[in-house]
């Protein structure tokens, strides 16, 4: 990647991801138990980012949280970038009356704002951490399935698919072995943006109330649960939306890198 | 002619997703677990009370049936009994629209009134230190969790320097000015009351500001690339080469055709600035849609969650009408 900026945000989520894997290496603080006597303490240098209401350390909490919600991005966006995936290569191949019902079936997904479905969503399978990442997961496959769709219906009828067709390949051989690689530029760059997306969108459910529970460290409830605090103990809420904050962008940039380096059409501009 | 079948065509379109719309929220609140006739009727009732709260709430009736009361329902303006005040739902919309519509309004519009002139000067002044500013406040700006950024300004403006209030509409220990519009800054300005209009504006600009920073940092982006995009054109080279002055070029030629791509992120932008409302009313107290929402999120008080995706929904469906006859009228080729 010829994109500096690009670079040092790979670089920088490389370092957040490792520490967060490794927490138990940079901090020997439990995430979970309880110690009132540390209670809302500000940060020092026992506790870098102080401690929370009932005197867990925050920095532990922040890297054991970004270890659900790092994870949770990616589940997500597997999940909604396969299933989306799937339903774009199937949809666009064979378009008909099959492709035309879901592709209106997804414009009215669409005309959803996304965090307000995603609301509706979890809100309507139960407050919990699998229901947010399920609930974020289906507001973002429509958005694979369109990409990939459009890139099928140029692909379908390209001469080295009308070649293999012409050899006799299946359906199936031609969809996964001869257009799915030739997506792959797309899916990459919009999947890198979607982790941050799916990373925002849960983290804000989980704000909400929505998301992970207490006392399950998790970035946006963290937020949630130091806002009580905000006047006496700012760094609480503080430093788990700093992470946030800092993964989000860092996958934007690198989503942004990527289209610019795989996009020739792009290169140069913006 | 073609144009007005364009509209006319774009208008009728929003039938089936209107409809679509209406169908998903009615999936949602009829998947939710439980017995709304007992969540209605309460856990005291006998099976005589949830029988007859079934047949007039239509509860009995098969799906498609059920689904055919609600959308007339819905037509007749009734959104449904709220579970948690057990009063009509509508009626606590209607009082909570007026503060998120004037909530989204202030942000909408400082959002585009500061993303264009920052969009054109950073396309104009390419890889100048203001670009790279504009540029990093741009990206950062699609990247923040708004519920934290707000936080972040309440520590600052309120904890720190003391300049703005905490959070809600109005000092809640004085009396608003007449409630004539509903939108109080209007009304403040409709009772002569300058002091009222102030302090109104004093509680609305942090939400707004936050609400609509993100907005504002998508559509400037855009400006941004598309302006850059039009400058490289032959026709700017000619409009140049005729000796024009540069703002003519800029604000004359380039301007009204790098708006026409800038338009269709608006519609991006505005999904993000009514999901942002959830949260940033959520944050500061803010008495609209968004709060009403949350607040019924926790106490799972699904009648109102629906109303509100509802409402929210066709405000978005509708705003993407507007943008996409605002493009039809700007961009040449839709004639």
């Amino acid at each position: 990647m010829r994109n500096p900026s690009g670079r040092w945000t790979l670089i920088l989520l490389v370092v957040i991801a490792v520490a967060t894997i490794a927490a138990p290496l940079f901090t020997h603080y439990d995430p979970i138990k309880i110690s009132m006597a540390q209670r809302l303490k500000a940060p020092s240098s026992a506790h870098w980012f102080g401690t929370d209401e009932v005197g867990r350390d925050v920095l532990t909490r922040v890297l054991y949280g970004g270890r659900l919600s790092l994870a949770m991005g990616l589940m997500v966006v597997i999940l909604a970038g396969s299933v989306g995936t799937v339903l774009g290569l199937f949809t666009g191949y064979y378009g008909g009356s099959l492709d035309e019902i879901l592709m209106r079936a997804l414009d009215i997904v669409m005309a959803f704002p996304p965090l307000v479905l995603a609301m509706a969503v979890s809100a309507m399978l139960g407050p919990s951490l699998q229901n947010a990442m399920l609930a974020t997961a289906i507001v973002q496959a429509p958005r694979f399935t369109r990409v990939v769709r459009s890139e099928v219906l140029l692909l379908r009828d390209a001469e080295f698919v009308q070649a293999a067709r012409a050899t006799g390949a299946s359906d199936l051989r031609l969809l996964f072995r001869y257009i799915l690689p030739n997506c792959f530029s797309s899916i990459l760059v919009l999947a890198t943006l979607s982790v941050g997306t799916a990373i925002l969108t849960a983290a804000s459910l989980s704000f909400i109330g929505l998301g992970a529970q207490q006392p399950t460290p998790e970035w946006g409830a963290m937020i949630a649960g130091g806002r009580t605090y905000l006047l006496d103990a700012p760094w609480y809420p503080t430093f788990p939306g700093v992470f946030i904050f800092a993964v989000v962008l860092s996958f934007n940039v690198l989503g942004d890198g990527l289209r610019d380096a795989l996009d020739p059409r792009l290169r140069g501009r913006g | 002619m073609k144009r007005l079948r364009y509209f006319a065509w774009r208008l009728l379109a929003l039938i089936p997703i209107l409809a679509g719309v209406t169908l998903v929220t009615f999936l949602i609140s009829h998947a939710i677990k439980g017995d709304p006739a007992r969540v209605l009727a309460g856990d005291m009732a006998d099976e005589a009370t949830l029988a007859s709260i079934r047949r007039q709430f239509n509860l009995d009736k098969p799906l498609p049936i059920q689904y055919l009361t609600y959308v007339s329902n819905l037509a007749h303006g009734n959104l449904g009994m709220s579970y948690q005040s057990r009063r009509p739902v509508a009626e606590s919309i209607r009082a909570a629209l007026p503060a998120t519509i004037e909530l989204a309004l202030t942000a909408t519009l400082f959002g585009t009134a500061v993303a264009i002139p920052l969009g054109i000067v950073a396309a104009v002044k390419r890889n100048s230190t203001v670009d790279h500013i504009i540029r990093v406040g741009s990206v950062g700006g699609v990247s923040l969790p708004v519920f934290w950024f707000g936080l972040v300004l309440l520590v600052l403006f309120y904890r720190q320097l003391g300049w703005l209030p905490a959070g809600g509409r109005y000092d809640p220990r004085l009396v608003p000015p007449a409630d004539h519009t509903g939108f109080l800054l209007l009304d403040s300005l409709l009772a002569g009351d300058p002091g009222a209009f102030w302090l109104g504006l004093k509680h609305l600009v942090l939400p707004a500001f936050v609400l609509g920073y993100g907005y504002m940092a998508l559509v400037a982006r855009m400006v941004r690339s598309s302006m850059l995009e039009v400058l490289s054109q032959d026709y700017i080279r000619t409009a140049r080469s005729k000796g024009l002055r540069d703002g003519r070029v800029v604000y004359g030629h380039a301007l009204r055709n790098a708006m026409i791509p800038t338009l269709t992120v608006v519609g991006m932008g505005v999904a993000n600035l009514l999901g942002g409302a959830v949260l940033t009313e959520s944050v500061f107290g803010w008495p609209g849609l968004g709060k009403l929402s949350v607040d019924a999120t926790l106490s799972l008080d699904y009648p109102v969650i629906m109303a509100v995706t509802l409402i929210i929904t066709t405000a978005y469906v509708l705003v993407n009408l507007v943008v996409d006859v605002l493009y039809g009228i700007l961009n040449p080729q839709v004639r």
